[in-house]
């Protein structure tokens, strides 16, 4: 199959910067903006597929260091890949796993050769290359794959390694597509890097555009890690408006409604983040005007649901009560809180997409907003939405 | 809220009601079923979904609702103490609360004794009227006072009356003790169901009757119970205090003794049976509903129940490393198949393999034990659908020679 990527991507509607699509993947035909939640061992907080596609999730995230420390992509393989591993008969996608390795092994050491670390489980010195990262995602086969990139801490002060990252970013780039062995089912997306630097994120996007016609999808990395608001959607808005039209943009490690909200403002497409569902295992619910925090004494005795908007089954059945005395001490809690935030993430793209077809989408911002920050939204937002055209 | 007509809604209701279909010519086993005002019906003998406040482990009512053949759910009061006082208060019943709809086919069973986890009588010097239970939020004095209200408010389906339970250790007057307990908070309760305002009009009361290792005791206790039968309130009976480390003679004999002198058209349950082969025995007494804790236990230590739940019984392929599958056994890592060949549950049906779920365990990822409750439950309810069409058919007998034979050879 001498095909170079294996998607299709149909804008349906714009509205200012802001689209909606179709993202027509292997496995599924996926509406964009889209929140993809994060599956890291192949299983989304104890929900079932079914469950999971009742709550109209497109694609599920799999975390390539994860999957291969356990069971080890060879494994996987032997089951006949992800899909059928975990029976997710929908999208997927899986990260490089670089970096994992880097914010979670404090020995991972960066070199031209790729990211060497200790092994978690015999101690071992091993090396993630980009042809080991390519190998590794194309047993798992999921439908998009994640180049390996040199990854900085955003708030990292050396200029010259955000420099020396942006060019070896590229470098590994081409090295993974050498590599890529199914570009005719698995896409292979770049990842844009330059820190918070514009003239480094210019010409990492110059780079990589170089290669568009083998590139299916962007992704705009580096974000996500501790950077001042004003510098994070700056990025984004260097990046959204560089990057070609007709492809999607993935804005990686983005979670919090505002941000996606922001972000696809600024015409980003997809967007994936542990937050809603991790932050359910402690008993914080999302709701329109923020978060809740089930555990706080004040939920006992409330007779109201997590969200009286909510259409999802759990604020159809429980209290904010009954959930409060399951959070922390039961694994049904878990469940329970984790089907609401995943459903709520759902239910804010699903409003996001339908206000850009209906044309709406400028005062669907500003409600969301509205009900945010009641007090007047902070400045980043203000002129986040206002590069985006978007009065508040 | 109560408001008037609610109250008018309430007494119009009635009493769940048992009815025998058939029983063995052998032994002590029976088929009857269990029809409620609601219009939940349930086929005997079953056995109970034990519940967590009210819900499954990790079943999710919607998945609980995939499962065939699940008839009720064991709720236990002692998980519903707030910081001051049993819960629900005020408001909704405990259907409302964990999110059952009205409709729904599983019959609900309150008791106070929590079948997972021995929880009464852990601390002495509760009061005289008093019993001890060790809840969440600390242990709390209960009186027959607390727990009447609580089901007053919960309206479950059937209610056992409080029993005290204590363990075999106790000194011989405390067990005295126990059994005076017992059988004076069973007459109190048959007077308040018998005064009911109504909001206990449609709760079944199942009189408790404590088993000792003393048989004439048993069979004492068993007959001044059996001398409430014609009260209308009571619609069956517990055998209490088993399933606390007696031997297994001590239980067989005590289920027989006072199934025995129980009146055959009243239902009859029994705390604790921990296996398939306890739960056959108790069966054999003459008990008609039961605990399946032990689909708790299993699924919380990673295992999938494989015995064999069908008529003919055939090994499935894994039995012979046992009646159940160690899910946390390497030896599944490669294991591509599904956890029983042929099982009809959510798991087995949608594929996901002795593998995946090995893998899920080692993750410490909750969909593990999602899907093994899923398997587990099923398998529990499949097992009891057989033992039902082996009574009908009169072969229980032989039936559970075979299984136990087979049971106690893996
Ligand atoms: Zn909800
Ligand atoms: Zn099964």
């Amino acid at each position: 199959n001498g095909k170079a990527c294996a998607l299709e991507f149909n804008i349906l509607a714009r509205q200012g910067r802001a689209r909606a699509s179709v993202l027509r993947l292997p496995h599924y035909d996926c509406r964009t903006p889209m929140f993809m939640p994060v599956g890291t061992n192949g299983s989304v907080k104890g929900l079932t597929p079914q469950q999971l596609r009742e709550l109209d999730c497109h694609l599920v995230l799999g975390n390539t260091y994860h999957l291969e420390n356990r069971p080890g992509a060879d494994i996987v393989q032997e089951f006949g890949g992800l899909h059928e591993f975990s029976k997710w008969d929908r999208a997927m996608l899986t990260d490089s796993g670089g970096f994992q390795m880097v914010s979670l092994l404090h020995l991972a050491d960066i070199t031209e050769e790729g990211v060497s670390f200790q092994s978690p489980t015999n101690g071992q010195s091993m090396m993630l290359t980009p042809e080991h990262s390519m190998r590794i995602q194309n047993k798992l086969g999921a439908d998009i794959m994640m180049a390996l990139d040199d990854v900085v801490s955003s708030v990292n002060p050396s200029r010259e390694r955000f420099e020396e990252a942006t060019y070896r970013t590229t470098r590994w780039f081409d090295r993974c597509l050498s590599a890529h062995e199914r570009p005719g089912d698995q896409n292979l997306f770049p990842i844009v890097q330059g820190g918070l630097d514009r003239e480094l994120r210019a010409i990492s996007l110059r780079q990589l555009m170089e290669r568009d016609d083998r590139i299916p999808g962007y992704a705009i990395g580096g974000l996500a890690g501790g950077e001042d608001k004003e510098s994070f959607w700056n990025v984004v808005d260097w990046c959204t408006a560089a990057l070609p039209e007709d492809k999607p943009r993935y804005v990686m490690g983005i979670g919090y409604p505002v941000d996606i909200v922001v972000c696809s403002a600024l015409g980003a497409d997809m967007y994936d983040c542990v937050y809603p569902t991790r932050t359910a295992r402690f008993g914080t619910a999302l709701v329109p005007s923020g978060t809740i925090r089930l555990p706080q004494a004040v939920m006992e005795g409330d007779d109201r649901p997590i969200d009286e908007t909510c259409g999802c089954p759990v604020c159809k059945k429980y209290t904010r009560s009954m959930l409060h005395r399951l959070v922390g001490t039961d694994s049904h809690g878990a469940i329970l809180v984790s089907i609401h935030n995943v459903y709520y993430m759902q239910r804010l793209m699903r409003e996001i997409r339908e206000a850009i077809v209906q044309q709406k989408f400028p005062e669907y911002v500003r409600r969301f907003m509205a009900q945010q920050y009641p007090e007047g939204a902070p400045g980043w937002v203000v002129n986040a939405l206002k590069a985006a055209e978007i009065d508040l | 809220m109560a408001v008037p007509a609610e109250k008018a809604v309430i007494s119009s209701r009635r009493r769940p009601q048992f009815s025998l279909c058939k029983e063995d010519s052998k032994s002590g086993a029976r088929t009857g079923c269990i029809t409620t005002w609601r219009g939940a019906t349930a086929e005997t003998p079953f056995g109970l979904v034990v519940t967590r406040k009210g819900l499954p482990s990790y079943l999710t009512l919607d998945n609980l609702g995939k499962v065939n053949g699940v008839q009720g759910m064991h709720v236990c009061a002692s998980h519903f103490f707030g910081r001051d006082a049993l819960y629900p208060r005020e408001g909704g019943s405990l259907s409302e609360i964990i999110g059952q709809e009205d409709a729904s086919p599983l019959l609900v069973l309150c008791g106070l004794r929590d079948p997972a986890c021995y929880n009464l009588n852990l601390y002495p010097a509760a009061g005289r009227e008093k019993i001890s239970v060790d809840t969440e939020v600390g242990v709390k004095a209960v009186s027959q006072q607390d727990y009447i209200d609580f089901v007053r408010q919960a309206q479950p389906d059937l209610c056992l009356s409080l029993s005290d339970d204590v363990v075999g250790s106790h000194s011989k007057r405390r067990r005295e003790r126990a059994q005076q307990r017992t059988a004076a908070w069973l007459r109190d309760s048959v007077k308040c169901f018998g005064e009911s305002d109504g909001a206990l009009g449609s709760v079944g009361l199942i009189a408790s009757v404590l088993a000792t290792e003393d048989g004439e005791e048993n069979l004492r206790q068993a007959r001044s119970a059996e001398a409430l039968a014609s009260d209308p309130s009571v619609v069956g009976y517990a055998v209490m205090g088993l399933g606390l480390g007696e031997s297994e003679e001590c239980r067989k004999g005590a289920l027989q003794s006072i199934c025995g002198e129980l009146p055959r058209e009243k239902l009859r349950y029994t705390s604790g049976p921990n296996t398939p082969l306890e739960l056959i025995e108790a069966i054999e007494c003459g008990v008609d509903v039961l605990d399946a804790t032990f689909v708790n236990e299993l699924t919380a230590c990673g295992m999938a129940m494989a015995f064999p739940a069908d008529a003919e019984g055939p090994a499935v392929s894994g039995t012979g490393r046992g009646l159940n599958l160690n899910l946390w056994s390497e030896e599944f890592t490669h294991d591509q198949g599904v956890l029983v060949p042929g099982c009809g549950c959510y798991t087995c049906q949608n594929g996901f393999s002795r593998g995946y779920i090995h893998h899920l365990l080692q993750c410490r990822e909750l969909l593990a034990e999602v899907l093994l409750e899923f398997h587990n439950t099923h398998h529990m309810c499949r097992f009891m659908g057989t033992i039902r069409a082996k009574i009908d058919e009169g072969v229980f007998s032989e039936y559970a020679k075979s299984f136990r034979k087979l049971y106690i050879h893996q």
